[in-house]
């Protein structure tokens, strides 16, 4: 599984351009808020269009300003979970994680491989309010999960989760990527989240800039 | 503090209002002796008569303002373009402009401009019952649409796009997100725009005039038979629609009781 990014998008006044390339590992988009790192995930996962360059998932082209390729989001298999997780609030969490199953398409054993892996069965029948963060947080990946996606995407996902809750959600969330193997893009602007997590790095430093600084780091 | 004068100016206020309000809805069935109303009620031909062409258009205009309403206050709520604000003010004036000029306009457009060409394919508006529900829709559908775009604007985005990553193609969105998480919105937007509809009279007159048996809806009857001076029959109807409003609201009431159902949640 592997991503290669070579894209600008102009959003107001900056200019962001990010090229890159992926394997099964962790990478970090590092920087303050506004620096544009949700505009970018946005651009990989199908929300946004770039204004220009080309993104390829496994060797497949799924954007490319030049021969006007532009895969809709729902064809990209691409899992985002969102900074707020965005459940749907009027489906509960068992409808919430086979949102993305049409009817004739249930496999039992993954569905119930996912909820135990993201320690969710006992929560099944109740709704999204009345969860907490770290719940809802397990939902949302239980969900992304469910498309058997290609690549993850991860935006500040644990920004509104109290410290001791941070530290057994990060461990997990690493464990899930190894496991599946697959790219995860993880936006964070918490150190800790950063240092523990990545694999590799991008930094947002300065919204002014007109291209980033790219840097590639190894934590280990 | 043995009394709390800001409490005690606050609901005597109230008192004194819906005592007046409940007075108001009342007083027509305090003017008739029940059995003439009862009477009137079952065989009186013109109150059936009404009474089945009021639900008949207002039903008409009100699936005709869905049909154009709700892709309508989904642009207006979810895409920017050019000019979207001065469009939006545009959509909105039917709501504050009288009925009757908004009856006038459709009588010029819909007769002397375009009525020739309208009546080439088999529509007449002028003095018809067509005409009672063109009258009717032009008057709700910018209610209709108002409502609907505060109930769609009040659906998070990211939602959609989180349905969208997971497999959704637009219309699936709409279909499974959009819509369930505004269907309060929708159900008070359609069903006051119904009971509208069903009150429509400045602009119904306008284009399909006041004609006995033929273009007569329940506030028509109640203005024919009081030019008439035949108030029994204008009581009986206006009891008829308030029988109508009452059952609106009980609609409404119940619905909103019932939304709160899956967890307790309002986005």
């Amino acid at each position: 599984m592997s991503l290669e990014i070579d894209i600008s998008k102009t959003v107001g006044d900056i200019k962001l351009s990010k090229k890159f390339k992926l394997e099964e590992e962790i990478m970090i988009f590092y920087g303050p808020s506004g620096s544009g790192k949700t505009t970018i995930l946005n651009c990989i996962s199908g929300l946004n269009t770039p204004d220009e360059g080309e993104i390829k998932l496994n060797g497949k082209t799924i954007y490319s300003a030049k021969k006007r390729i532009n895969i809709p989001p729902f064809k990209r298999k691409i899992g985002y979970i969102f900074q707020d997780y965005a459940l749907f609030p009027h489906l509960n969490v068992y409808e919430n994680i086979l949102y993305s199953k049409k009817d004739d398409d249930l496999d039992k054993d993954k569905i119930d491989k996912i909820m135990d892996k993201c320690h969710i069965r006992d929560l099944k029948s109740r709704y999204p309010s009345k969860l907490s963060g770290g719940e809802k947080q397990r939902v949302a990946l239980a969900r992304a999960l469910m498309i058997e996606p290609e690549l993850l995407l991860l935006d500040e996902p644990l920004s509104s989760i109290d410290n001791e809750l941070k530290n057994k959600l990060m461990n997990e969330i690493k464990l899930v990527q190894r496991e599946w193997k697959i790219p995860f893009i993880y936006v964070t602007h918490s150190k800790r989240e950063f240092k523990f997590l990545g694999d590799r790095f991008i930094s947002f430093n300065s919204t002014e800039e007109v291209n980033f600084n790219e840097y590639k780091k190894n934590i280990s | 503090m043995k009394y709390n004068i800001f409490k005690i100016i606050m609901l005597s206020i109230f008192a004194i209002f819906a005592a007046f309000i409940i007075l108001v809805l009342i007083s027509p069935t305090i003017y008739i002796k029940s059995t003439n109303l009862l009477n009137l009620l079952i065989n009186s031909k013109e109150v059936s008569f009404s009474l089945i062409l009021s639900i008949t258009t207002s039903l008409s205009a009100v699936i005709l303002a869905i049909i154009f309403g709700v892709p309508t206050a989904y642009v207006l709520s979810r895409y920017d373009f050019k000019f979207k604000r001065i469009i939006d003010i545009i959509l909105d004036i039917p709501l504050v402009l009288p009925p009757i000029i908004l009856g006038l306009s459709l009588l010029i457009l819909l007769g002397p401009i375009g009525g020739n060409q309208l009546a080439k394919i088999g529509l007449n508006f002028v003095f018809t019952k067509l005409g009672i529900v063109m009258a009717q829709f032009v008057v709700v559908a910018p209610l209709l649409i108002r409502s609907l775009k505060i109930a769609f604007s009040n659906v998070d985005p990211k939602l959609e796009k989180a349905a969208m990553t997971l497999g959704d193609n637009h219309f699936q969105v709409f279909k499974n997100i959009t819509i369930p998480l505004s269907k309060e919105g929708i159900i008070t937007g359609v069903t006051t725009a119904w009971a509208r509809a069903m009150g429509e009279f400045g602009a119904t007159v306008m284009l399909a005039g006041a004609t006995r048996l033929k273009t007569e809806t329940l506030p028509i009857a109640v203005y024919l038979n009081m030019t008439t001076g035949d108030l029994e029959m204008a009581v009986t109807v206006s009891i008829v629609m308030i029988i109508f409003s009452i059952i609106i609201m009980g609609i409404l009431q119940m619905y909103n009781r019932n939304i709160y159902d899956y967890g307790g949640i309002r986005q």
